[in-house]
């Protein structure tokens, strides 16, 4: 498993969740890891255990809407590992409200972390991916980026912004050799997505064509498919790993 | 860059898999059948020209690890596709991926189309991408799963000048993928459309279409694709490491529908 090998990737959000799959994926397939989050102690440990399967790893404090957070990363990134070649822009929240009900201080936090933090993350990383002559940007989107849900107001919100930012990434640095994709997740059975059994999964269920739940694992592989050489001629499109869902 | 000779990624789940690739006696289905190959797939090579069918099935048993044998198969005619199915499972016992990619092109607009044109072009890209789909669900349904890439194109996503067959053919395999992947899905057949852009092996070129230069301008990444990087796309979607996508429209375009 040599895909990313002699490749430096920033993952945000990575202490749990989509993004230790990814951190696990991508230590798998021989890339060098700065592993960021709000969560100091699951990141830590997580860094630890991949560090003992031979992983060059290094987690770091990090709240993806703090534009300082991000000079720090990038510095420490290039210091630690000489460069970046993928940012994997996986920290996200969750909002419950309706459109009625969601108010203005829940809107700016929510769209302080998925919106302005994977532009955040996108500014401060293309200069490092331009150095490099070129790179990829993998944004966690979701099917909710792409279609209408009920309630859950600013998460789709910020979903759809995300899509987005990502095509106006992918037309802008397409010059610089800088790939940039979405990868739109269905109902994954995280913490973000609640219980196997909970009122809102089973509907999500009901509407997905494979009637299962989605594995962190299975958005890993799609995220380490776009960040490698293999989707070198893939950009600004969206990978949906979702069961089918969008199908219908 | 991905490298033309080395393999970028290994896949150990699509050893021994038997897998399917219409239209692959040149082009990008050949380069699918070769990568299959050296994932050590059996793969049947089913094409309308025999001879360079047979020679590449020759060429890529000789490399291995997998191997290769050609059949014979118009993809429009329903006969062809039990035959073929029929000489498949009685060699190798199994199918377990389909790559639709066999297709015509044709650059008639709408008032220079024919009748005979757009029907030929029909029976072709979506009729038999739907015949090859209905030959080989009984033989996935009988093993618990498998995997269908039909291959669309751009063109099926954004209009263009003339293409009026061509372009409608393309999205008809477009919606012929969801439909499937819907039917399938709760069976663990997954079916998923990989939509190249400009891709370098003359398809568009040879057709009396624009010249190379004026495709590589309108396309964001400046350069047409090389076959092997859409075959690394269909390799992905045959593999498991996807096994939770179905119905996913994959582009593969170098931006061309972000702008
Ligand atoms: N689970 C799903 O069903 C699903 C579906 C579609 C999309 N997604 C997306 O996938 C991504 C990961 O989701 P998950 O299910 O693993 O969620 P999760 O809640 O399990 O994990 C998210 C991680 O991000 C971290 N985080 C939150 N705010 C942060 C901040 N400001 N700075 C840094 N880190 C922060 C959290 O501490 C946590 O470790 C999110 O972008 C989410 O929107 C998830
Ligand atoms: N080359 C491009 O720029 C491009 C762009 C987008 C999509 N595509 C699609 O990719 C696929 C492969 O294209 P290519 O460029 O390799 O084309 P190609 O013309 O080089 O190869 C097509 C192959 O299909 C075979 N074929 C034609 N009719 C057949 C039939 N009735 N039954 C069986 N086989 C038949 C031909 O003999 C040939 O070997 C096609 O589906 C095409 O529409 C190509």
């Amino acid at each position: 498993m040599t895909r990313l090998t002699s490749k430096t990737a920033i993952i945000t959000g990575a202490a749990q969740g989509i993004g230790a799959a990814i951190a696990r994926a991508f230590a798998a397939e021989g890339a060098a890891l700065v592993l960021t989050d709000l969560q100091d102690s699951a990141g830590e440990a997580l860094a630890a255990d991949l560090s003992a399967t031979g992983a060059r790893v290094l987690f770091l404090h990090h709240d993806v809407a703090c534009a300082a957070d991000w000079e720090t990363i990038i510095a420490r990134t290039q210091e630690a590992f000489g460069g970046i070649d993928i940012l994997v822009n996986n920290a996200g929240i969750g909002a419950l409200e309706g459109l009625e009900t969601e108010t203005e201080d829940g809107w700016q936090r929510i769209v302080a972390v998925n919106q302005t933090g994977t532009w955040l993350g996108m500014r401060a990383a293309i200069p490092a991916l331009r150095t490099r002559g070129g790179g990829a940007i993998v944004n966690l989107c979701s099917i909710m980026g792409l279609t209408g849900d009920d309630g859950h107001f600013a998460y789709n919100a910020t979903k759809g912004a995300i899509r987005t930012m990502t095509r106006n990434a992918a037309v802008s640095y397409v010059g610089d050799g800088i790939r940039a994709n979405t990868v739109c997740p269905g109902m994954i059975l995280t913490e973000m997505a609640g219980e196997e059994d909970d009122e809102t999964t089973m509907d999500f269920l009901n509407l997905t064509p494979m009637r299962r739940h989605g594995r962190p694992e299975e958005v890993a592989m799609g995220v380490v498919f776009l960040a490698s050489d293999e989707a070198s001629f893939i950009t600004g499109t969206d990978l949906v790993i979702d069961g089918g869902y969008l199908a219908r | 860059m991905a490298d033309t000779d080395t393999l970028a990624a290994t896949y150990p789940c699509l050893a021994d898999k038997v897998v399917i690739v219409t239209g692959a006696a040149q082009g990008m289905g050949a380069m699918h059948a070769r990568r299959f190959v050296q994932q050590g797939s059996r793969v049947v090579i089913a094409d309308i020209q025999d001879a360079p069918g047979q020679a590449l099935a020759g060429d890529l048993t000789a490399c291995g690890p997998g191997e290769a044998m050609f059949c014979h198969l118009d993809v429009a005619s329903a006969a062809d596709w039990q035959d073929l199915v029929a000489g498949v499972t009685a060699r190798w016992g199994r199918i377990d991926v389909l790559v639709n990619n066999a297709a015509v092109m044709a650059i008639a607009g709408i008032e220079d189309e024919t009748e005979a044109g757009w029907d030929r072009i029909m029976s072709i890209n979506p009729k038999g991408s739907w015949l090859g789909i209905r030959a080989v669900i009984p033989e996935m349904r009988r093993l618990g799963g498998g995997s269908i890439i039909n291959i669309g194109s751009i063109a099926g996503f954004v209009g263009s000048e003339g293409h009026v067959g061509y372009q409608t053919s393309k999205g008809a395999v477009r919606m012929l993928t969801k439909n499937a992947a819907m039917h399938y899905a709760p069976e663990n057949i997954r079916v998923n459309l990989v939509a190249p852009g400009i891709v370098d092996t003359g398809f568009a070129v040879e057709a009396g279409d624009h010249s190379d230069d004026e495709y590589i301008k309108l396309t964001p990444l400046g350069r047409l694709a090389r076959p092997e990087e859409i075959s690394a796309a269909v390799l992905f979607l045959a593999s498991s490491q996807s096994s939770f996508i179905t119905g996913l429209d994959m582009p593969v375009d170098g931006g061309f529908l972000a702008q």
